[in-house]
């Protein structure tokens, strides 16, 4: 029997290209959370409003004729602008929102300056931006089930169910205003978790931080709109500018006839831009030309 | 094929390495130095995961910090553990292979043979979290491998591996020398280094003290004679011939009268004259050895 050559086989094959690196963390990011049940209830649970929804469609589209129920059913509300905004902006899908964000994006860097995987990523043909990328994409591909994701399902069942693409054209803000809400709102508050996440070695700190900063926030703004009354008081509260940005984008109130805490559109769009770019000046200061190691 | 020109790398007001110049050519190349001397410094500067405060460090003329370019060619196994402890030996290593562009099914591969290469072929199968002290030190050579890198920098590598694993480790790493690679291997451990290489890198405080092969250093070593250990049957009269030699320092008798040891300036000039002498006449020379070329010695009379 000859005797093969056993050494080490320098390897000839084909590579991913550079620009494509990223696709392993990013896979290797999702891939748990999709494998915890509680985590995939939680999910669940984010659409159970929009399952009404479904069902709003349903109702008006196949039952609305019906004699029985039709005065039942012309009471119910519509799928269009305000409904979207209401299922968007309400405190139920920014909880779960926040929750998700903290159970993911906590960890997105923290977790990896904590076990020094990070100088082992880095030093791999993977730039930062491509890491950070990434990472952010992770977490913005939970956060779409919480914004433009079941929007996308309503609208098609929408369309389908009443067999009307002209219903597209009429109600195009809800389309339009779902993505900048998804653009300006979560996906800004990934930025916010990476560039906070990048500045611990503790997830749970991280976790911990963030949670303070959604729901504390908003207590404090509470104690000092008591005294003031002034609703530019709410300007730092994340949630309430969530709440704000949904009815922005969608033209219609979250919590309809109730006396809202009604912030300038203005003031609302500075508070992401701001939150935006500290982040991105954080995380430019943490990776851009920074060795990963001190 | 790496350079590093005027290189240092300053925390704050500690330096970590000062003013190194060095060239880092293929086979395999021993770094020394005690505590602090700033191997890792070296080694992290070269995997581009610092940035140097001065100077340069290139791979074939390109700077190696952020340049995902020149990162692809060089495998780093890091002197800390950096896992991911939920993971399998084979998964991680898998996974960085995939990070290095690897097709998943070829990462998967490729890994299993970097394990097999390290001598963790079935074990890589256990989670990380669960592995003692050398699998993980082999999980993190086999990572540094898996994407089949020209340049290798291992920091510790040997740490915490039993006497087989090392002496399997120790000839994995002078066949990666002996096929071309760019192998730099920082160790505490003389011995373990003189079974890789006679190449050796030598910092203090910092800086380069020496470079080279080790019989080359030690002869470099002008402030500390060369140590010649001569058995003959006629000692006394081979040293009242060697003493008259202006390379001999000293000659001092040892043992049953027939062992000699000699203090030599110049080895070179020694051996010549030895070789020259002996041709001459017949002196009964049964051993000739050298008492102080090897690593250790050297390492002491530059560091101690």
């Amino acid at each position: 029997m000859p005797v093969f050559e056993q050494g080490y086989a320098p390897y000839d094959g084909p590579r991913r290209p550079l620009s494509k690196r990223w696709w392993p963390v990013f896979r290797e990011e999702v891939q748990p959370y999709l494998r915890k049940r509680r985590f995939l209830f939680l999910l669940i649970l984010a659409l159970l409003p929009w399952a009404w929804g479904i069902l709003l469609t349903f109702f008006h589209t196949q039952l609305g004729d019906s004699e029985n129920v039709k005065a039942f059913i012309a009471e119910l509300p519509k799928v269009d602008e305000s409904l979207v905004a209401v299922l968007l902006g309400n405190f139920y899908n920014l909880f779960l929102l926040t929750i998700v964000s903290i159970w993911v994006g906590s960890g997105l860097v923290a977790r990896d300056r904590r076990d020094g995987t990070l100088a082992v990523f880095l030093g791999r043909a993977l730039g930062p931006l491509q890491y950070l990328w990434a990472k952010g994409a992770a977490l913005g591909f939970f956060l779409l089930v919480f914004s433009l994701l079941p929007v996308l399902v309503l609208v098609i069942f929408q369309v389908g169910l009443t067999g009307e693409p002209a219903w597209l054209w009429e109600h195009a803000r809800v389309l339009w205003g779902s993505a900048l809400f998804t653009l300006l709102g979560p996906f800004t508050l990934v930025l916010f978790l990476l560039a906070l996440s990048s500045m611990g070695r503790s997830p749970r700190l991280v976790g911990l931080t963030f949670f303070g900063i959604v729901f504390l926030g908003p207590a404090a703004c509470g104690i000092l709109y008591a005294i003031t009354r002034s609703p530019l008081v709410w300007f730092p509260s994340i949630f309430t500018q969530l709440k704000a940005l949904a009815e922005l984008c969608l033209g219609a109130e979250v919590h309809p006839g109730e006396p809202g805490l009604i912030l300038p559109p203005a003031a609302t769009l500075c508070f992401f831009a701001l939150l935006a770019a500290s982040s991105v000046l954080v995380l430019a200061a943490r990776f851009r030309g920074r060795a990963v190691l001190k | 094929m790496i350079r590093v020109q005027n290189a240092s790398r300053w925390y704050g007001l500690v330096v970590g390495i000062n003013r190194v110049s060095l060239d880092l050519e293929p086979g395999v190349t021993g770094l020394l130095g005690v505590n602090g001397a700033g191997k890792s410094t070296l080694l992290n500067l070269m995997a581009g995961l610092l940035q140097p405060t001065a100077g340069s460090v290139t791979l074939g003329g390109e700077p190696i910090f952020a340049n995902p370019g020149a990162l692809a060619r060089i495998g780093y196994c890091p002197g800390a553990d950096r896992f991911w402890e939920d993971m399998t030996g084979l998964e991680f290593v898998a996974f960085l292979g995939r990070l290095s562009g690897l097709s998943p099914a070829e990462a998967t591969e490729r890994a299993g043979r970097a394990l097999q290469e390290v001598a963790l072929g079935d074990e890589g199968g256990k989670k990380i979290r669960a592995m003692s002290k050398g699998m993980r030190q082999k999980v993190k050579m086999a990572q540094a491998l898996v994407h089949d890198p020209q340049i290798l920098l291992l920091d510790e590598p040997l740490n915490g591996m039993d006497p087989p694993s090392r002496a399997h480790a120790i000839a994995a790493i002078k066949r990666w020398g002996e096929e071309g690679r760019c192998v730099l291997v920082s160790s505490h451990l003389l011995h373990e280094v003189e079974a890789m290489t006679s190449r050796i890198l030598l910092l203090h405080y910092g800086r380069v003290l020496a470079s080279g092969e080790v019989p080359q250093v030690r002869e470099a070593i002008a402030s500390r004679p060369l140590k010649v250990f001569l058995r003959c049957a006629d000692a006394r009269a081979l040293a009242s011939v060697l003493i008259a030699w202006p390379t001999v320092a000293s000659v001092t008798f040892a043992g049953d009268g027939r062992n000699l040891t000699v203090e030599v300036s110049d080895a070179s000039d020694f051996r010549a004259r030895l070789g020259a002498l002996l041709a001459e006449r017949e002196v009964g020379l049964e051993i000739l050895n050298p008492l102080d070329d090897n690593l250790a010695a050297v390492f002491s009379y530059l560091v101690a």
